[in-house]
């Protein structure tokens, strides 16, 4: 009778805290992984996929004759866009522009401007976000500076040209979509931040 | 049960199992603790008694409202629930003790240290050596992570112990209720209060562990060069608020559930009526439980959730009151037409059923989503939420104790002063939360040691109301004095027909009880 019972418990101890350790092992491992690849997959959270251009910019020109731009020419997309720097790194990060109008299909060319005012070398890169989330899956970039690691020179400025469109399918109610770029300082002793 | 000398004086208490010492111990503690987390409201009350900056600076004012909050939910409401546990469950099953009685002792004893950390943090800023954790009780990354104090990591080693302590003493209490049970008692025989505890011991389980994660998380981010919440690094700061809320939602369940058992339990016998529905509180019960793991996004209507998801939530949110509306419906339907007579475990019970109700709608309000546009991390959000856990959660702890108070130390309460701390604790506690939901409504936000003047008369007057509250549970402990002192002696019913096994044994209850189990009908 009391054998058994502390049999009983040992079994419930055991399920109960394979629950536990289960739960953990969920909350850290598999959690994080499936929560990007569902912002991947729906774009939730505004995330871009940095790791190619998405169409080559023929491709575009030929959507936009073939399906005709009457009827997306008859709308105009307002883009803002916003540059911010991480505090980790003393960079000056600024757009050329605060905002283009553009029509859907049609690609357009806006250039950023970065400088590093220190005196020594170091890298960087811009990470976008893109507000609305919806837009996220319509927004096309056919050449981005965030695609790559950008390393400076001490004083060094450069231009950083973004080259991108919406495709035509993005939807009526989206009228305005603003990219935004946060430079964060690459940490190129560990590698970490990628 | 094989004791040969019973050791006395602090060793007695630190390597004890018996489950009515560890218990009291645990109640004890979460009473402690509820004064030191209301000491903390006092301070947050002062500073904003008056607009502009009097007594504390920001930055302190947001260690308050943090450690506030953090002490008050892991500290006092939890430990009390557990400490009734411990006492109740083995009384009101027929089981001589907690299935596991060694781990209940370590249960309780990594809690004061756990605590001691956290209030050493507290202490460390007052002195001026650097803040302690003020990133409010939900710790948000970044403000966690990026822009964490260095005492975060305190905080972090805290919530693990935490965390440990209560996922031990839930594993205790499934136990216990699954294989200690007296012949004859079938789990839909179970007391509600049981019933209640193994629910809420299934969700401390499933989501404390989940909390765990987000520490464990949170300090790979700092200082191990992981970006789970870290833009910088590919991560996300939203995440950490889906991960935060998938334990805490639940969590907020964790926190009322064993007061529904209380409360169960306690109007029946003044309304000298059996419960109305027992068994649709129990599946009432279950279901709140399933639902809440579906709902935690409703904390996070602002942060750009699609349409779709807004809407799932919103609709999974409202779902949860059905079966609260059940529950609310079975206690005033036992209540009709019986013999009421109010007794002061009525009285706070009565008061949960009204209080916890207006508490239960401003959520149904926060639960649409257009207007959560509005409420959100207003002052609304601090009306909604005090009213379910200070009139729900701590009204029932406070209904409990008065309740089984003359079983626990054998002698009558002195019923002039209960009465005086529980009409003192009504008016002052609404004095204190009822203006706070007009003042979320004209968009005064939370969480801020300053406000625009508009806010001035109801904020000195929520003051007011703060600080007699406070001093209003002073009177609880003279009562508690006065009965461990001594007082008019209790039989082994205590309140007439009572029903329970607990009052089957004498008053104050010996040591060891149901060595020999008792048989249910």
């Amino acid at each position: 009778m009391q054998s058994s019972l502390e049999y009983k418990n040992k079994r419930l101890i055991v399920i109960l805290t394979s629950i536990a350790v289960g739960m953990f092992a969920f909350a850290t491992l598999l959690l994080p992984p499936l929560y990007d690849v569902f912002c991947d997959l729906t774009g939730l959270n505004g995330k871009i996929d940095l790791s190619a251009p998405a169409v080559p910019a023929q491709s575009v020109a030929q959507v936009s004759t073939e399906n005709g731009t009457n009827q997306a020419a008859s709308r105009t997309l307002q883009v803002q866009l916003t540059t911010k720097t991480d505090r980790a790194i003393p960079w000056i990060f600024n757009s050329e522009s605060n905002g283009v109008r553009m029509t859907p299909g049609e690609s357009t060319l806006v250039s950023f401007q970065v400088t590093n005012p220190t005196k020594k070398a170091m890298s960087g890169r811009a990470i976008p976000s893109v507000t609305p989330a919806q837009a996220t899956q319509y927004l096309r970039k056919i050449e981005c500076f965030c695609f790559q690691e950008q390393h400076l020179a001490a004083g060094e400025t450069r231009d950083m040209p973004l080259k991108f469109y919406f495709t035509e399918d993005i939807p009526e109610n989206i009228k305005e979509v603003t990219l935004s770029y946060t430079l964060y300082a690459m940490e190129t002793d560990n590698g970490s931040t990628n | 049960m094989a004791h040969h000398a019973n050791p006395t004086g602090l060793k007695r208490w630190l390597l004890t199992t018996n489950h009515k010492e560890i218990g009291s111990m645990y109640l004890l503690f979460s009473l402690a603790m509820f004064f030191v987390g209301g000491f903390m409201a006092m301070v947050i009350r002062a500073e904003l008694m008056y607009p502009g900056l009097q007594l504390v600076q920001p930055d302190f004012f947001n260690q308050m409202t943090t450690t506030h909050g953090l002490i008050m939910v892991f500290g006092a409401v939890m430990p009390a629930f557990v400490g009734l546990a411990n006492w109740m469950i083995p009384l009101m099953i027929g089981a001589p003790d907690m299935a596991l009685p060694r781990l209940n002792n370590w249960s309780f004893w990594i809690l004061p240290f756990a605590f001691g950390i956290l209030i050493f943090s507290i202490i460390k800023s007052f002195l001026g050596l650097g803040a302690a954790p003020n990133f409010g009780w939900t710790f948000y990354a970044p403000l966690s992570t990026t822009y964490g104090p260095p005492s975060t990591d305190f905080f972090i080693l805290a919530v693990h112990m935490m965390g440990i302590s209560s996922i031990m003493g839930a594993v205790n209490v499934v136990v216990t209720i699954f294989n200690m049970r007296a012949p004859g008692m079938t789990l839909m025989k179970m007391p509600l209060f049981v019933w209640t505890w193994l629910v809420t011991a299934f969700l401390l389980i499933a989501v404390m562990p989940v909390l765990a994660g987000a520490v464990t998380m949170m300090l790979f981010d700092r200082h191990f060069g992981t970006s789970f919440f870290d833009a910088a690094g590919g991560g996300d700061p939203v995440l950490f608020q889906h991960i935060f809320w998938f334990f805490g939602h639940p969590e907020v369940y964790i926190m009322i559930l064993p007061a529904f058992g209380i409360v169960s339990t306690i109007i029946p016998t003044f309304a000298r009526k059996p419960l109305f529905g027992y068994a649709s509180m129990v599946y009432a019960t279950a279901s709140i439980a399933v639902l809440s793991f579906l709902v935690w996004a409703h904390h996070m209507f602002t942060v750009g959730l699609p349409l779709q998801g807004n809407l799932f939530f919103m609709y999974m949110t409202m779902l949860i009151s059905v079966p609260t509306g059940v529950k609310v419906f079975n206690w005033v339907a036992t209540m009709w037409r019986g013999s009421m007579t109010f007794e002061v475990p009525m009285l706070f019970s009565l008061a949960f059923v009204v209080l916890f109700t207006i508490g239960g709608l401003s959520g149904l309000m926060l639960a649409i989503t257009p207007a959560d546009q509005q409420y959100h991390d207003t002052y609304f959000v601090v009306a909604h939420f005090h009213y379910v856990l200070v009139t729900g959660a701590i009204f029932s702890i406070y209904a409990a104790a008065y309740y089984w108070l003359p079983k626990w130390t054998g002698n009558m309460f002195h019923t002039g002063w209960a009465k005086f701390h529980f009409w003192s604790s009504l008016i002052t506690v609404n004095l204190l939360f009822f203006p706070m939901h007009f003042v979320g409504l004209g968009s005064m936000p939370r969480r801020i040691p300053d406000y625009p003047l508009q806010f001035a008369d109801m904020n000195f007057w929520i003051s007011i109301g703060g600080f007699a509250f406070g001093v209003s549970q002073i009177i609880f402990i003279i009562v508690l004095i006065k009965c461990i002192r001594g007082g008019e002696k209790a039989t082994a019913e205590v309140w007439e027909n009572p029903e329970g096994l607990e009052w089957t044994v004498p008053s104050p209850a010996p040591l060891h009880t149901f060595e020999v189990p008792p048989t249910v009908k």
